[in-house]
């Protein structure tokens, strides 16, 4: 019920706002105003991770941990909320792995812990990318997430924590390197290059990777598209299997901290911004405002769509604790898996069929 | 109407000059550059390369999407993880790593403050490696019809990450360190523009096997004599596969057969070691080269499991034994461990990873209707690009369906040729010689740097766009080169757009 309010809420005033924008002005909201501004977040709550782990490390208690677990935690949404648009640096610098790498290499993390190395950066540096990022950082401050996830601040090591204040600073390296190339230069070995928000907000005969407006916007809606059909048919399928028997915890993203669904309803939530142009406090004009002028009831039907997936994905949640990765085993959580899956597949068919031919017409 | 005129007369031109062979103009005009196995992309989107052949069942787009899922699988080294296979040694940790949402990967960022940076984890480049001593040998069982002799106590490719505890002095290490560093230099047209160009240079350090010579004051390893020759790769593109492997094998052979001297032209094809014979039995197991930068596989399946066990240490039913086994390194490595029982990826997987390779779309091109595009594949043949970059085929049998008589523009001979001393890396790989190398494709190019800004070009990624691409030809490509640095820039610029629109 309070799912469905907020959504009446947010359907009422996005249909107010996002009227009669160019494409060029709603390319321009969105890649400063979400994009740019999601990845200066996320270089920003990393950076605050890092800390809270350095304080933790510091002096090692109950109130630090939970510190740093609730800094992982906010970290964790704007790199969740960026995978609607995972374009250029990204991965032209290589960052992705580097940061979100799955699964961890537990036994390689252990055999790394009960050796007599010194841990550094530069050692994390040079170890797998299945040995750095969120999910280790992930596993040595919430635990295995077999039973629970929360983990005593007294059962930390003093190799883990030297561990954890290496892989938090290579983070925060990482991602002060991706809003660096979005906001100033996004070619590092070409002072000249722009920041790529530069890129993807001035398209045209000039630009080499987008030459027109109508491209750019192409670019927003495959990436709703891509991020839609990877939660549904990846992030959530792959682990829930055809039946109990063949559900995998193995496969489940951020089991340590219970925190997947949180993850998915965050790349949903992506898919919200760039539809909307609403992210956080920024409000202007996004996808949403160019179909409106084709038809102002499709346009509202998909953000409806969107928060109904946000609203369906969270009412996974078993109600006797846990998270995704323990409703997959049983009946009803699967049942409410498949109906957020559902939804989602219908989104995506509505964004390829309906929505893409909008740039068109 | 008025497009075709200009385009009659500048073929007319070309021929009357050159004897070129006949190239059909339909490419001119082409937009399904895949057949009916093409995807329509109407602007630019990351997303160009990423999608099953249009015109595959049902059943094989399933079968496609789970192939998808295991080139994105980030393999592990943990044997209690069921994605377990990768290394010891590798280059990288998933397909998806070197081939970037199924498109060109990039060399390692050097900043601009800095000389030589290493290769670290992630990088989409690696080295190959072999001894090479100038004298070309038959193809017998014992040299494996041909290949390139391995460097002994390493591989014929070099693996600069290893797992956990291969290397105790340098963690994360495989074999070797591995370092690069731009060469650069200018290049000036006649009507007196300057590139500039650049060059990755390698070096190699902390050699597992290194020791110090307190005779010469050396560090000394295998991999540092004067007969180990080093080439690097860059990950290339996975569009249309299937369909270059349904090209009829005596098309090709036919094209090697033309008399192209007067353009100092001489396409050849590569025989090479084929494992699919092997496994068959077949005592002479060497079939014509397809795939691979010097042509050296014969199949999208023996290029796709030959580089799971290579660039990521997957043993599979083709490549059984791990890319080291037999060295000091792996010995080293295996004592006191429990041998992992049977293959790493089952044969599902590695066959749902063939699959994938095979299937992906080649899109549709865009802007063919545009004048500055119409006029660019004009001059594209007058200067005899199309003589090795081969615009169209029309493919035989294939064991999947949809890519059977299909008219494709891939923009390739599938032969190798001369390219000069400016990109030879010095190495042999069956018939091909050290200057030797295959003719690229140019389909899905207008795509390849929005999928990857900083995509490179060329064979290790050197070429930071088409234009500085098109100024490495030499060799063979010369007499077209030349033609091209000639032209006015407007005709330059016409040319690059029109290999953008493919």
């Amino acid at each position: 019920m309070k799912a469905l309010k907020m959504m009446l809420a947010a359907v009422a005033f996005a249909g107010a706002t996002a009227q009669a924008a160019t494409n060029k002005e709603i390319i321009n909201h969105v890649s400063y105003n979400v994009i740019l501004a999601t990845y200066n977040d996320l270089a920003a709550k990393t950076a605050e991770l890092s800390a809270a782990v350095d304080a933790l490390a510091a002096n090692t208690n109950q109130e630090n941990l939970d510190k740093a677990q609730a800094a992982w935690r906010a970290a964790r949404i704007p790199w969740e909320s960026s995978e609607s648009f995972l374009f250029g640096p990204v991965d032209s610098l290589g960052i992705d792995p580097l940061l979100d790498t799955w699964p961890l290499n537990k036994l390689d993390l252990d055999s790394v812990m009960s050796s007599n190395r010194k841990i550094t950066v530069d050692l994390v540096r040079a170890l797998g990318t299945n040995l750095q990022g969120f999910h280790t950082l992930e596993y040595l401050l919430f635990g295995d997430g077999k039973v629970t996830n929360t983990k005593p601040a007294a059962s930390l090591t003093a190799k883990q924590l030297e561990y954890l204040k290496a892989s938090a600073q290579l983070l925060a390296e990482h991602t002060a390197e991706l809003a660096h190339a979005w906001t100033t230069n996004y070619d590092p070995e070409n002072p000249a290059a722009p920041g790529y928000v530069k890129v993807i907000s001035t398209p045209g005969l000039n630009n080499e990777f987008y030459s027109s407006e109508r491209a750019v916007m192409e670019e927003f809606v495959q990436g709703m598209m891509g991020i839609v059909d990877e939660v549904a048919n990846g992030k959530m399928s792959d682990p829930m299997g055809a039946d109990i028997g063949s559900a995998n915890m193995a496969l489940v993203e951020s089991p340590f901290a219970w925190n997947s669904l949180k993850d998915f309803q965050h790349n949903i939530r992506s898919v919200y911004s760039i539809y909307t142009g609403h992210y956080k406090n920024s409000k202007g004009p996004g996808v949403k405002a160019l179909v409106e002028k084709v038809d102002a009831s499709l346009a509202a039907r998909v953000e409806a769509d969107i928060l109904n997936c946000m609203a369906l994905i969270e009412a996974i949640r078993p109600a006797n604790g846990g998270d995704f990765g323990q409703a997959i085993f049983t009946k009803d959580g699967r049942a409410r898996t498949q109906t957020a899956i559902d939804a989602l597949n219908a989104l995506h068919a509505t964004l390829e069929s309906e929505v893409l031919p909008t740039l068109d017409m | 109407m008025k497009a075709w005129i200009v385009l009659t007369v500048l073929n007319l031109m070309a021929g009357a000059a050159l004897a070129a062979p006949q190239i059909d103009m339909d490419y001119v005009h082409a937009e399904k550059s895949g057949g009916e196995t093409t995807v329509f992309f109407k602007g630019q989107s990351i997303w160009a390369f990423r999608n099953p052949a249009a015109n595959l069942s049902e059943e094989e787009i399933a079968r496609h999407l789970t192939g998808d899922a295991l080139f994105e699988r980030n393999f592990s080294d943990d044997p209690n993880r069921f994605e377990y296979g990768l290394g010891p040694v590798h280059n990288n940790t998933s397909c998806n790593a070197c081939h970037a949402k199924d498109g060109r990967g990039a060399l390692p960022v050097v900043p601009f403050n800095k000389e030589w940076v290493p290769l670290r984890q992630n990088e989409a480049v690696f080295l190959r490696i072999s001894i090479e001593d100038g004298v070309k040998k038959p193809k017998t069982k014992e040299n494996k019809f041909g290949a390139p002799v391995p460097v002994p106590g390493f591989s014929d490719q070099l693996f600069h990450l290893g797992s956990l505890g291969v290397r105790e002095d340098l963690p994360g290490t495989g074999q070797a360190q591995v370092w690069m560093k731009y060469d650069k230099t200018q290049f000036t047209y006649p009507d007196g523009d300057v590139v500039e160009l650049r060059k990755p240079v390698f070096k190699v350090m902390g050699a597992y096997d290194e020791y110090f010579d307190s005779v010469t004051g050396e560090m000394k390893s295998r991999l540092y004599e004067k007969d180990v020759r080093m080439g690097a790769r860059i990950g290339t593109p996975m569009i249309g596969l299937g369909l270059l492997e349904a090209i009829k094998e005596s098309d090709i052979l036919a094209l090697a057969q033309r008399d192209l001297s007067a353009e100092g032209v001489s396409g050849k094809a590569n025989w090479v070691f084929d494992i699919e014979k092997s496994m068959a039995g077949d005592p002479y197991p060497v079939s014509m080269g397809r795939f691979g930068l010097k042509n050296n596989t014969p199949s999208v399946l023996h290029q796709s499991l030959g580089a799971l066990r290579g660039d990521i240490g997957v043993t599979n039913y083709a490549f059984p034994d791990e890319s080291i086994a037999g060295t000091p390194l792996y010995d080293a490595y295996r004592a006191g461990r429990e041998p992992h029982a049977g293959l790493e990826a089952t044969d599902q997987v590695a066959n749902d990873i063939v699959f994938y390779s095979q299937t992906l779309a080649v899109p549709a091109r865009r802007g063919a209707t545009e004048a500055e595009v119409i006029r660019g594949a004009g001059i594209f043949h007058q200067v005899s690009c199309t003589t090795c970059h081969q615009p169209s085929f029309t493919t035989g049998d294939h064991p999947i369906q949809a890519f059977a008589n299909q008219k494709i523009y891939p923009y390739t001979d599938m032969l190798l040729h001369d390219m000069g001393d400016g990109l030879a890396d010095g190495r042999q790989d069956f018939d091909a010689d050290g200057r030797e190398w295959k003719t690229r494709p140019l389909w899905g190019m207008g795509h390849t740097q929005t999928i990857n800004p900083r995509a490179g070009f060329l064979h290790d990624g050197r070429a930071r766009n088409l234009e500085e691409a098109i100024l490495w030809h030499g060799g063979e490509a010369e007499h077209s080169k030349n033609k091209f640095v000639r032209l006015p820039k407007a005709d330059r610029s016409a040319l690059i757009q029109f290999i953008k629109s493919l």
